[in-house]
């Protein structure tokens, strides 16, 4: 195994009967890097991570973390792994200090070590007031930070976060961004997955799109923005008959892709400014009022809507 | 180390726990303690409060028989040191105190003993009544009283019968019976009737021989139920105790702690041994104090102690497998209880830890018992407490802990499906 890679994922499936969770899913991430694993709901993500965690055995393939297999060496790969789970999975009768501690254990932390490793990281994540209440007592930006923290303890090589933003308020994920690219500044290597764009777009060096199983694309966000051309994004809101009308925009020239959903036409141009007033007038003859207009430049919404056809949302 | 952490966190959140306090310690401890409580386990005897008496007596001698009179008779029998247990007596000047005493409350009961008592003892003719005035509110106390004073007007009545048959066959032979040796056959039936009355009012005739009663169990049949009662109880809560402790480890999948767990570097062979082996500890610690507190409070016997270590080494591992394996194949902590509860409820009584009171069952429950895990755990704590041998003991002990081989491997096998996707 390279040097430089502290994650090799090679080869892996996961086939719950009949139904392919991940297909073949194959990708290196480098150490010293934010790796960012972008995907919708379903998309394959916490199953890929549960395969790279040990927690769930692949179908076929394999996992080497820092070298070590995830089949064949558990423990081993295991100790260069800090997990960020996606729900909370904390003792909520413990205090947030007890369940430092516990879990501290569980990474072979002891004694000593283990206290002062804990003062540590209940300072990193801001909660060395709070240490002696119990979890339950929090609201959930502050969960969120102690299970944050658990991962933290023994001071992984590598920091997995399974969506670690969903459903909390927008401070708190601040707060957990800015933590995790101070954590890589310090040279920690993290494996984050999330459906939101923009997170990725903001922390990731290296970024895989995922959709139902299978890798669909992956790159820096440069190179992944490239594949659709430098196209535009336009979003219209209408009032009428919506599926008519994206009939008639696919033979408009300048427009790649129509995707209709109720009252949203979404489209990916060539030059927004040119295509726009032949738009409103195809509008006008379909007796169909647009209501609304929305430009975006290319991003990876539109990399995933391009590659897919869906956005990351649906 | 790390098997000792998990136990440590398991006990201290178990602990926290009120509910499962309860159902640990207290609920069989209230089961056993208030029957023993009814059965007067922490008395000696019958504890009945003094009644307070005021006696006036009316009672004029008869001339015949000098300074004699039967009211005097009556209120030193009364005034007795065998009664005094019983009763408090003080002489009233007047009839109208005697009954002041009794509406203040400051009596219980006041004894009127009428002018014409000794008269009507020695002549048919006339008759006398004595009169007991009682304070409405009570009710033991002055039927004590009257209790007593029936005793002794028939002990009275009996003694001058006694006299006047002596009387009666000596006049037959053509003798008297003079006033003194009358009196002297009232005196000695009157001692034999005391003598009889005082055995009877302990619960026993002076014509029939009592074996000595080998423990005070014995002498009180209630306090001998306590034993095979908390035995039961002992059982049943630690088979629920055993299930919902177990229920932890369905619990810590639900919220997500127990996968973290098997994300970090420990063996899971480490993780499940910690979880299994903290059912097994708090089952150990309500089992000892559940003992030691029978044995120091209720008096309970309950084997030797080699018995007593092999019998709750029997009850502990299979109420442990049982509730690992109930809960393996539970599907989620929300039909816990009422699942829990149902099997075993159902194992227990079909086990016989509610009929272990009874002594004359049908054969065919005694088959049914064997059936349950409850069955052979109890089994093995009756050969221990009615004193049976070691070796009476071993089959028993080998059945259940085969049992609960059974019970674990099912269970664990069912878990580890469930746990590894």
């Amino acid at each position: 195994m390279n040097n430089h890679i502290a994650i090799q994922v090679q080869d892996l499936r996961k086939s719950y009967g009949e139904v392919q969770a991940v297909q073949g899913m194959s990708f290196d991430v480098p150490k010293g890097e934010i790796f960012g694993l972008l995907g919708p709901n379903g998309a394959g993500k916490s199953t890929t991570i549960s395969m790279l965690s040990g927690l769930v055995k692949p179908t076929t393939g394999d996992v080497l973390v820092m070298g070590h297999s995830i089949l064949r060496e558990p423990l081993q790969a295991k100790s260069a792994l800090g997990i960020v789970p996606q729900d909370i999975a904390l003792y909520e009768d413990l205090s947030a200090r007890e369940n430092l501690m516990f879990w501290g254990t569980m990474y072979n932390l002891f004694g000593k070590a283990l206290s002062k490793r804990v003062d540590e990281v209940l300072q990193i994540i801001g909660l060395t007031e709070r240490q002696k209440h119990k979890v339950g007592t929090f609201s959930g930006g502050m969960k969120r930070r102690v299970n944050i923290g658990v991962a933290l303890l023994h001071k992984p090589d590598i920091l997995i976060m399974d969506e670690p933003t969903v459903g909390i308020d927008p401070q708190s994920r601040r707060h957990i961004l800015d933590s995790v690219k101070e954590l890589n500044h310090a040279g920690m290597t993290v494996l984050y997955t999330t459906h939101y764009m923009e997170e990725v777009e903001e922390i990731a060096h290296h970024i895989v799109i995922v959709d139902q199983g299978k890798m669909v694309a992956s790159g820096t966000r440069a190179e992944l923005v490239k594949l659709v051309g430098g196209q535009d994004r336009v979003d219209l809101r209408v009032v009428g008959d919506a599926e008519r009308l994206a009939q008639s925009y696919k033979a408009l020239g300048g427009v790649a892709t129509v995707q209709v959903k109720d009252d949203l036409l979404s489209l990916m141009v060539e030059d927004s400014n040119a295509v726009l007033p032949h738009m409103f007038e195809m509008a006008g003859r379909t007796s169909t009022r647009i209501t609304s207009v929305e430009i975006q430049e290319p991003n990876l919404e539109a990399v995933f809507l391009h590659l897919t056809g869906r956005t990351l949302r649906e | 180390m790390k098997v000792l952490k998990i136990i440590i966190k398991d006990m201290v959140r178990t602990f926290n726990s009120m509910f499962v306090l309860a159902f640990m310690l207290v609920l069989p401890l209230l089961q056993a303690g208030i029957p023993y409580l009814a059965f007067g386990g922490l008395s000696t005897g019958l504890d009945i409060q003094k009644t307070r008496v005021q006696v006036v007596n009316l009672d004029q001698p008869v001339a015949q028989y000098g300074d004699f009179t039967t009211g005097q008779l009556l209120v030193e029998f009364l005034q007795d040191e065998r009664l005094a247990n019983l009763l408090d007596v003080t002489d009233a000047p007047d009839e109208a105190s005697a009954r002041a005493a009794v509406e203040a409350r400051t009596a219980g009961v006041a004894v009127i003993v009428p002018a014409e008592l000794t008269a009507s003892v020695f002549d048919p003719e006339k008759t006398a009544a004595l009169v007991l005035f009682k304070d409405p509110a009570l009710t033991l106390g002055p039927a004590v009283v009257e209790g007593i004073i029936i005793g002794f007007t028939d002990g009275l009545a009996g003694s001058l019968t006694a006299a006047d048959i002596v009387s009666a066959q000596l006049t037959e032979q053509g003798m008297t019976l003079d006033e003194t040796a009358r009196q002297d056959i009232m005196r000695r039936y009157g001692e034999w009737a005391n003598t009889v009355g005082e055995s009877l009012s302990s619960g026993k005739h002076p014509a029939i021989e009592y074996l000595p009663p080998a423990d005070e169990t014995e002498a009180n049949p209630g306090l001998a139920l306590i034993g095979p009662l908390m035995l039961g109880m002992m059982v049943f809560f630690t088979f629920f105790i055993g299930a919902i402790q177990a229920l932890t480890i369905l619990h810590e999948y639900e919220q997500g702690t127990l996968m973290r767990l098997f994300s970090t570097p420990t063996r899971p062979m480490t993780i499940l041994a910690g979880k299994y082996l903290g059912v097994v500890i708090a089952l150990e610690i309500q089992v000892i104090v559940l003992i030691v507190v029978g044995a120091l409070v209720f008096g309970i016997y309950w084997g030797s102690l080699a018995q007593i270590i092999l019998a709750s080494i029997a009850l502990i591992v299979i109420a442990s497998g049982f509730g690992i394996l109930v809960i393996a194949f539970l599907k989620s902590t929300r039909q816990a209880f009422l699942v829990i509860g149902g099997i075993v409820i159902l194992t227990s009584t079909a086990g016989g830890t509610m009929t272990t009171t009874f002594s004359n069952l049908p054969p065919i429950f005694t088959t049914i018992n064997l059936l349950t895990p409850q069955g052979w755990a109890l089994r093995t704590w009756e050969v221990a407490m009615r004193g049976g041998s070691l070796g009476e003991l071993i089959i028993p002990f080998l059945v259940t802990l085969a049992i609960a081989q059974i019970l674990y491997l099912i269970g664990g096998i069912q878990m580890r499906r469930r746990f590894e996707q």
